[in-house]
């Protein structure tokens, strides 16, 4: 076993100082008869650099009973539980789920605490690091989970638990919560699904079109067959937001009375004006030009993103009471205060282009791929020839070029300089380019452009790949003497943007020409003053532009209302995450039908969205990623049927909490701080009738594979109350409250016992091999209230 | 944070104390805490410590997880897996390994030893040090157990060669005749 250090506590308050000390380094051991064979193993998703041994505490084991209340200390030994009369005589079934923990050295060693305690079972999480490979899974911080298409014979039937944010959703800059909006659909709750989308993204029609969608490239059943078509879904929800505006988006009820300005329409400012107009404040969007939507109006063409989309995503935003002022060039920040704005959020863009600095860029007939876009985007009839070159890599040089042949140009070539590898434009739309016949010349830099014979001679050099640059990609080196000429009609550069920053605005303007801003909260040095989007990062995606106006628009918010950063909801209660076990088979991602190639024009979409039935499809292929291993613990599923309640010593003190909020809905909600000191069991009516059972392999050492304890209250033979738990079904044991519910009120015979097993079992989500588990559950239920 | 700093100088100090003590079949050894040879390691368990440090091979190491039970010992009179347990935390406790069953001075085995021999119950031998110590344990509470309570007290030794029905056969006679005192 690789080292660690060896702490004794004291007392349970000096524990929580050590754990404190460690910052979540250190374990805490009792009993250590599961945590040191997970030492052993390196199963951990983090080999602590102590242990804080718990065992020193005195007077932590007891049993006793007080007022109708059975106190059990947490370092009470699992034998002392077994054996205790009054355990034995009142609440049976806690010294039989005792006894048959493991075997009877362990329940020498085991603390009760320890047991309630206990690591989730999985043999992925659990595989032996020195067999060969650790499994990365879910809760190692890994992409997914192992079981749910692999050996599951033991793991959960009621779905899983979100050990950590799932793939897509880190993926994606806005960290759009894609699994949980897709279970909404699932559930047929399309409103709530969008209400979860929105509260993350305003505008999906457009991300729906435009997104490179990254979330798809990570997506966990990329890896098993293809990944689930997010843009399509998104797409859809989008276009059903719309159609329902009236009906859910709905204007704030109170208004703040603060006053936020905008400098910029895109999709960054676009955003912050949703999110702060939504918390009331009034908020003015500032535009230079005639029309509201930058980049998305001026650069991305009408066959990606039609207008009236746009047009009606701003219609949206405009109508929850922001007010826009276009033709309107914001050129000092001093002027929005003494208008009497509080708060001014930069999202200006990047608008200028960058210059390839070379000989004859000024020619006529070569032009820059921000002025080219736009200019079509006005409606302009860009006369550019038969030849049309285009240089660089990133989107706006796919746009200039698909645009281009969408012109009439005869043949476009792309220029890049580096291979398609690092192209930074979306995979999808240089598929796109391809297919519609674009060339594209990798690895070759122009050095001049000369006017030769009526047409442009595009000399360029050849490059190869050296050493990584700042962006981690590998930096294009020229090759001596590899000179080549091209003939072309006319030349597009689209070799980068850059903000433009007046300079009375006072900011500090980095290298790159662009804002330096926190990254958590996008405020700039100055107060009062927020940035994002393309001005800060140079240009990007839609998408990580709405991320930024979120963030502003979150951190403006507190700036403005004085409240406190809002800190993660602690997951109350118990849902376990559901998919549709039906879609664990081999399936094929929707495939949104497209224009052909011969039809493709400059203002028709060249794609079409999915219709409700395919977009349900997708969403039931989301495997709703998360950890499907399960809790074995015997002590808990019965502590559950007793509602017991577990005293908790933390930095803040002692809490007493229901054991159902105990468990959540993985493994347990300790804090890393935190220590249990005891178990408290109100005494279960004389008369109820108590049951454990636990299915096993084996009668000794094995864990549970099903367990099942009731506590049953009837009289006149009448079932007046009804606790049922599950234990080894799902990451936390389950109280089956439609069992319960099926036994009250009502006799207790065969037919009643059938009913209620039926409904502790009905919705079971069985994996590939555990359907088995699942006929387990209802036969140890029905045995239960028989017995 | 001053009080937090407190209490890990004060543990740090106690994690450096020098040595521990253990009684094993009456000896008393003391041990040097720290990572040299014969030094007793924070990650050390009891298993490795009887076997390696104070060359007691007698007790086994095999699922080394707390599972199989051949590593079983006695400590303070309860059976407990010397495999997983640590062996800091057994400073100024009494453990009873197989060696510690014969009479030390006679050499003569204990009727449990004796028991297993007279009614092979064994094959290879390898889990039986385990098997015989929970058994003493055992006979050590209740010295004349049904059959239902040895095949509770031994459900924790596991046996490959199937020797279990001769065990217990074992187990019966030396609880007619066992020494409690061992």
């Amino acid at each position: 076993m690789k080292g660690f250090n060896l702490v004794n506590a004291r007392t349970v308050d000096e524990a929580v100082k050590l754990l404190k000390g460690y910052k979540g380094k250190a374990k805490l051991i009792a009993g250590g008869t599961e945590l040191l064979g997970e030492l052993k193993d390196r199963a951990l998703p983090a080999y602590p650099e102590a242990l804080i041994n718990i065992k020193t505490i005195p007077d932590m084991g007891y049993i006793r009973e007080e007022a109708g209340v059975l106190k059990i200390g947490a370092l009470t030994k699992l034998r002392e539980m077994q054996t205790s009369p009054v355990v034995k005589e009142k609440y049976k079934i806690l010294a039989q789920a005792a006894l048959s923990v493991a075997s009877p050295q362990i329940r020498n060693m085991g603390t009760v605490g320890g047991n309630l305690c206990q690591d989730v079972r999985c043999w992925y999480y659990r595989y032996p690091h020195q067999v060969g490979g650790r499994i990365m899974c879910h809760l190692k911080g890994g992409k997914g989970c192992y079981a749910l298409n692999g050996e599951n014979q033991y793991h959960s039937i009621f779905g899983g638990s979100r050990a950590a944010s799932p793939p897509c959703s880190l993926a994606c800059p806005g960290n759009v919560d894609i699994p949980s909006y897709l279970s909404k659909v699932r559930e047929g709750d399309l409103r709530e699904a969008t209400e979860i989308l929105l509260d993350s993204n305003p505008m999906p029609s457009i991300t729906g079109r435009v997104c490179p969608h990254s979330c798809e490239q990570e997506c966990n059943r990329g890896d098993f067959d293809e990944p689930v078509s997010v843009r399509d879904v998104e797409r859809f929800m989008g276009d059903y937001i719309l159609e329902h505006a009236n009906e859910i988006i709905k204007s704030p009820e109170k208004k703040t009375g603060q006053k936020v300005a905008i400098v910029g329409s895109g999709p960054a400012g676009l955003t912050a004006a949703y999110y702060l107009a939504k918390r009331g404040h009034a908020v003015t969007v500032f535009e230079a030009s005639p029309k509201i939507g930058g980049m998305m109006r001026l650069v991305i063409p009408d066959y990606r993103l039609p207008k009236d989309v746009l047009d009606a995503e701003i219609e949206k935003i405009l109508r929850i009471g922001v007010e826009a002022k276009v033709n309107t060039d914001v050129q000092s920040i001093d002027d929005l205060f003494q208008q009497g704005y509080d708060a001014v959020f930069l999202a200006l863009g990047a608008h200028s282009s960058t210059k390839m600095r070379i000989k004859g860029e000024s020619l006529s007939s070569v032009m820059d791929g921000m002025s080219f876009l736009s200019a079509v985007n006005l409606g302009e009839r860009v006369n550019l020839g038969d030849r049309v070159a285009v240089i660089g890599g990133g989107n706006t040089a796919i746009d200039s070029a698909r645009v281009a042949l969408r012109l009439g140009a005869k043949e476009v070539t792309i220029v890049y300089r580096r291979t398609r590898a690092e192209m930074p434009a979306s995979g999808d739309e240089v598929e796109e380019a391809l297919s519609e016949g674009i060339k594209v010349v990798f690895l070759a830099t122009p050095t001049e452009i000369k006017r030769a014979k009526g047409q442009l001679e595009l000399v360029c050099t050849r490059m190869e790949l050296g050493e990584p640059d700042a962006s981690g990609r590998r930096q294009p080196v020229p090759v001596a003497r590899s000179e080549f000429s091209e003939y072309f009609d006319s030349v597009i550069a689209a070799v980068g943007q850059t903000p433009d920053i007046p300079g009375q605005f006072g900011l500090r303007v980095r290298r790159q020409k662009t804002l330096q801003v926190d990254p958590d909260t996008q405020a700039t040095d100055r107060q009062g003053v927020w940035a994002g989007g393309d001005v800060v990062t140079g240009s990007a995606t839609v998408i990580s532009a709405i991320a930024a106006g979120k963030r502003a628009a979150a951190s403006i918010d507190r700036y403005l209302t004085g409240a406190e950063a809002a800190t993660k909801d602690k997951a109350t209660g118990q849902t376990f995450l559901k998919f549709n076990n039906e879609y664990l088979k081999k399936t094929s991602k929707a495939k949104a039908p497209t224009v052909p190639l011969s039809d493709r024009s400059l203002d028709v979409e060249d794609t079409f969205g999915l219709g409700l039935t395919e977009m349900e499809t997708e969403a039931n292929r989301c495997f709703n990623c998360s950890c499907l291993a399960v809790n074995t613990s015997d002590i808990g599923v019965v502590l559950v049927a007793l509602e017991a309640k577990v005293k908790i010593a933390g930095p803040e003190g002692i809490r007493i909490i229901p054991i159902n909020d105990f468990f959540g809905s993985l493994g347990n909600v300790l804090g890393t701080e935190e220590v249990v000191t005891e178990i408290q069991v109100t005494r279960p009516p004389e008369k109820a009738k108590q049951a454990f059972l636990k299915f096993r392999l084996r009668e000794a050492v094995d864990f549970a594979i099903v367990s099942v304890a009731s506590v049953i209250d009837s009289s006149d033979g009448v079932c007046q109350d009804a606790r049922i738990a599950l234990g080894a079904v799902a990451p936390a044991p389950v109280r089956a409250a439609a069992a319960e519910q099926a036994v009250k009120g009502k006799a207790i015979d065969v037919a009643t016992a059938e009913a209620a097993s039926a409904a502790a079992v009905a919705g079971a989500i069985p994996l590939s091999e555990n359907a088995y588990k699942v006929e387990i559950a209802r036969a140890l239920v029905k045995r239960a209230l028989l017995s | 944070m001053e009080g937090d700093s407190k209490v890990t100088i004060r543990r740090v100090k106690d994690s450096q104390k020098g040595s521990i003590s253990l009684t094993v079949n009456g000896w008393l050894y003391e041990l040097a805490v720290g990572d040299k040879p014969g030094e007793v390691a924070p990650s050390h368990t009891l298993a490795h410590t009887l076997r390696e440090t104070l060359r007691l091979t007698g007790t086994k190491i095999s699922c080394d997880h707390g599972a199989c039970g051949a590593c079983t010992v006695i400590m303070d009179g309860e059976t407990v897996l010397s495999c997983i347990t640590l062996t800091m935390d057994c400073d100024g406790k009494s453990i009873t390994t197989i060696e510690g069953l014969e009479d030390l001075e006679t050499g003569q085995l204990h009727p449990l030893q004796q028991a297993f021999i007279d009614n092979t119950a064994f094959q290879c031998g390898f889990c039986t040090p385990g098997i015989i110590m929970s058994a003493k344990a055992l006979l050590d509470e209740d010295p004349s157990p049904t059959e239902e309570a040895i095949k509770q007290a031994l459900s924790g030794n596991y046996c490959r060669c199937i020797s279990h029905y001769e065990v217990i056969k074992a187990v019966k006679e030396a609880s007619g005749r066992s020494d409690t005192n061992g």
